[in-house]
């Protein structure tokens, strides 16, 4: 009897202790590639920039999408080569963030301002990158997102953000 | 005989226990979360880890459910608040005045969010006050079901059932992310009345 409640308490603690960290550890990757999913499936492709509607109830796709700004996605997909991207800057408060497939936020930088566009290059760690002098952000995986938000709290403004998706990059060269 | 059905029976409640601990730990049911790196300041409660590399296994699966596509603190932080001034929590059936000064940011917005973190489906298109519409060194807006009389300035909880408010600090003062608990002047959201009970 003893060995068997032994056993018990082993198979409980290791299976336990087990999936316990599996399910932790998998879920942002999970959660991710749902969030990829729902984004793919309300028609943005990969590696192009695709302005979302203004925010509202009816067409928030994310968890705490907030109203007040516009928001510009690529999804990216580095299978075919290391990615370019390219953002004009907004002359409100606005940002360019990078997240890989585990939503680690890789990379983001201001887009207030009138300097020059905002450029880097996205691409796995084992991929070479012969652009001199361009900011390159390694990712884990093949799979990540670039964000744009800009403060665009009324219609006239999430009009003029949404337009700016004519003068952006995200592509393999 | 009986130690292989004593090693499946800890296996199958092990599973169990395991799955059970995971979801309450990440955040999927309320409660429970182990945040890394908690700040609250007048029941605002934030994670100054939110969206940073060094995110613990626990707070980055939080992140992923609660706050997905979340940014570093240098360019944004979080800010949640559930309850009221009294503590208790903050829901539909009440009317609350919120209300603040001058925030250690660029630029700051008050968003309202359901239980599940999204916006209510209502059609009233108020379900966000920043630093854009709230001018001046102290201001003040009320969240309701429906929009107070000579009221503007307001947040629409129709529909939402239990919420919370969401306030976002965008390129916040180095100052306060130095020393956030210095903060005095965060928003207070004080209840005004609720259905079934005079106002005060």
């Amino acid at each position: 009897m003893k060995a068997a409640l032994i056993s018990f308490a082993l198979a409980t603690g290791v299976v336990g202790v087990g999936t316990h960290l599996t399910v932790i550890n998998a879920l942002p990757t999970f959660i991710m590639s749902r969030a990829f999913s729902g984004l793919e499936s309300s028609g943005i492709g990969w590696n192009a920039w695709q302005s979302a509607p203004k925010i509202t109830p009816q067409t928030q796709s994310v968890v705490r999408s907030s109203p007040d700004l516009a928001y510009v996605v690529c999804l990216l997909d580095l299978s075919n080569g290391p990615v370019r991207i390219s953002v004009p800057r907004w002359v409100r408060y606005g940002s360019l963030s990078i997240f890989d497939h585990t939503t680690t936020n890789v990379h983001i930088e201001s887009l207030e301002g009138s300097r020059p566009p905002a450029n880097v290059i996205v691409a796995t760690a084992d991929q070479s990158v012969t652009d001199n002098g361009t900011p390159v952000i390694r990712l884990p995986g093949n799979k990540g997102l670039a964000l744009i938000r800009r403060l665009a709290p009324d219609t006239e403004s999430h009009q003029a953000a949404t337009a700016l998706v004519k003068d952006a990059e995200c592509a393999v060269p | 005989m009986r130690v292989f059905y004593f090693t499946i029976a800890g296996a199958i409640l092990g599973l169990f226990a395991g799955l059970a601990s995971a979801i309450l730990m990440s955040g999927i049911t309320p409660g429970g979360l182990d945040r890394a790196e908690t700040v609250s300041i007048n029941r605002w409660v934030s994670d100054w880890s939110i969206g940073s590399e060094a995110s613990g296994r626990y707070v980055k699966a939080w992140v992923a459910r609660h706050g997905l596509l979340a940014m570093r603190k240098s360019e944004a932080v979080y800010f949640i608040r559930n309850v009221d001034d009294d503590g208790q929590p903050l829901t539909e059936q009440c009317q609350y005045r919120v209300s603040g000064g001058d925030l250690p940011s660029g630029w700051w917005s008050i968003t309202l969010y359901d239980r599940l973190g999204y916006l209510p489906m209502n059609a009233d298109a108020h379900l966000s006050v920043d630093a854009t519409d709230a001018t001046g060194a102290a201001w003040a807006f009320d969240v309701a079901a429906t929009r107070p009389e000579g009221n503007t300035l307001w947040l629409s909880s129709a529909k939402a059932e239990g919420f919370d408010l969401t306030l976002r600090l965008y390129q916040p003062d180095q100052s306060f992310l130095d020393a956030p608990l210095a903060e005095l002047g965060f928003p207070s959201v004080q209840r005004l009345s609720c259905d079934g009970e005079a106002g005060s």
